[in-house]
């Protein structure tokens, strides 16, 4: 397979784990802390990744995949050193290397640890015929990222690109056609973010304030009584803000209740995506809106 | 002891598929013989299908008296995206076409435009509206 200039990769990012991929290759299956891409053709890599308190082992990881892998009949497991190549793109990471064969598909990859993060990482790419090209893994390994360095997040899937604080962690996620949705939570703060689509088939028969009050059946915890129209730059734009007591019977019966009694709503029409988007948050305390700003700034499709 | 046994598919009748997702967008939808569609002004599709009924179940009916010998049939409104997407089985148009289309036509994303419309024709194949006529095969398809 040709791969175009690297150049026109594009980012994937993930809870926390970014890369840039071909163009061609597209999400095939997503968890909290794990991608499979596809090509089109089949999958062509996969990566899973997870949160480290102690001390890490390459060669215990190592071990359980050569055991593995001795379960499956025809399938020769080796690890062995690390490529001048792979080892220049993982630099700033610990990494050794494994190649496994079975009998029509074979794969390498790298057991992975950052130092500074205590994420490990296990990322593998199959090949499937002699004329796969050696640089795309090496490019890929070369822009893998597990952490950010100022505190925020970054999320790019599906066309969706959002920028998160670091304190929140997901909640829960959900892509199906015409509605995506990501949940983080932090203690007693939620923030979501929906997009909604076809923008156009969406808004056929009325507009946003609308479709919002009658047909989106997600945001219910707010009041829709509230919404207003803002002004952002012409586009078009609803918001919605609590305005309740923050006194401490306030936080306390909302404890009691289980409810989170203060929220913060912003729906907008990206009419070139043609898409509707929103952004909630919800929490027990009054919610600070610089930093809602700075996520719905951050937050657009590609 | 299992009762109703799922037969398992053998390696040379999985093999007449698509094995790959590029091969599967490569198939070429066709509408059955059997659907009648009306057009409403509104500009979304009426289908009528013939229900698709296990013979035992006929049988049974029959002799009990409780089916006449017309054919039963079933009615499917599709909405603005499902109708248009109806007036492009004309076995012309690959999956991947129809995807492209519906990328082009609604900003989509390709994975979730190629999630929607292959969701779309498995409904639509489910119920015995549509069949799938493989790139190499010259012969109109047979409903699903």
């Amino acid at each position: 397979m040709v791969f175009s200039s690297q150049n026109s990769w594009k980012i994937l990012a993930w809870n926390g784990v970014s890369l840039r991929v071909p163009p061609q290759w597209e999400v095939n299956s997503l968890d909290t802390a794990y991608l499979q891409l596809d090509d089109g053709m089949g999958p062509v890599m996969e990566i899973k990744w997870r949160q480290l308190r102690g001390s890490f082992s390459h060669q215990a990881h190592l071990r359980k995949l050569a055991k593995l892998s001795a379960a499956e009949s025809n399938l020769n497991f080796q690890q062995i050193p690390l490529p001048e190549k792979w080892r220049q793109a993982l630099s700033n990471f610990e990494a050794q290397f494994f190649k496994w064969r079975g009998l029509k598909i074979g794969g390498e990859g790298a057991v992975i640890y950052c130092t500074s993060c205590q994420k490990a990482t296990l990322v593998q790419f199959y090949h499937k015929s002699g004329r796969d090209d050696p640089s795309v893994p090496v490019g890929v390994l070369n822009s893998l990222r597990d952490h950010s360095e100022d505190g925020r997040v970054e999320w790019a899937v599906f066309g969706l690109r959002a920028q998160i604080p670091e304190r929140f962690e997901l909640l829960r996620h959900r892509f199906r056609p015409g509605h995506y949705l990501l949940v983080f939570r932090d203690g007693q703060e939620r923030v979501y973010l929906s997009r909604w689509g076809p923008a156009g088939v969406l808004l056929e028969d009325g507009d946003l304030q609308s479709w919002f009050e009658k047909e989106c059946q997600d945001f219910r915890w707010c009041s829709t009584l509230g919404l207003r129209q803002v002004d952002h730059g012409g586009t078009p734009t609803l918001q919605a803000q609590s305005q309740r007591s923050d006194k401490f019977a306030a936080r306390l019966w909302a404890r009691v209740t289980g409810k989170l009694p203060h929220f913060w709503v912003r729906i907008w029409h990206l009419r070139l995506h043609n898409q509707i988007m929103g952004v909630g948050a919800r929490g027990l305390r009054p919610l600070g809106e610089p930093w809602l700003e700075e996520i719905c700034r951050n937050y657009a499709m590609v | 002891m299992q009762w109703f046994k799922h037969r398992k598919l053998s390696e040379v009748e999985l093999a007449g598929g698509p094995s790959s997702r590029s091969e599967a967008l490569a198939y070429y939808p066709e509408k059955s013989s059997e659907v009648l569609e009306v057009e409403l002004e509104t500009g979304e599709i009426v289908l009528t299908y013939p229900l698709v009924l296990r013979p035992w179940f006929l049988n049974l009916a029959r002799r009990v008296g409780l089916r006449s010998k017309e054919p039963l049939t079933r009615k499917l409104q599709l909405d603005a995206m499902g109708s248009l997407t109806w007036t492009l089985l004309d076995g012309k148009h690959t999956v991947q076409d129809l995807v492209n289309h519906a990328c082009h036509r609604y900003k989509l994303n390709k994975r979730e435009a190629e999630v929607a419309m292959t969701g779309f024709l498995r409904e639509l194949g489910r119920r015995g509206l549509i069949g799938l006529r493989s790139p190499q095969s010259q012969e109109p398809a047979k409903p699903t």
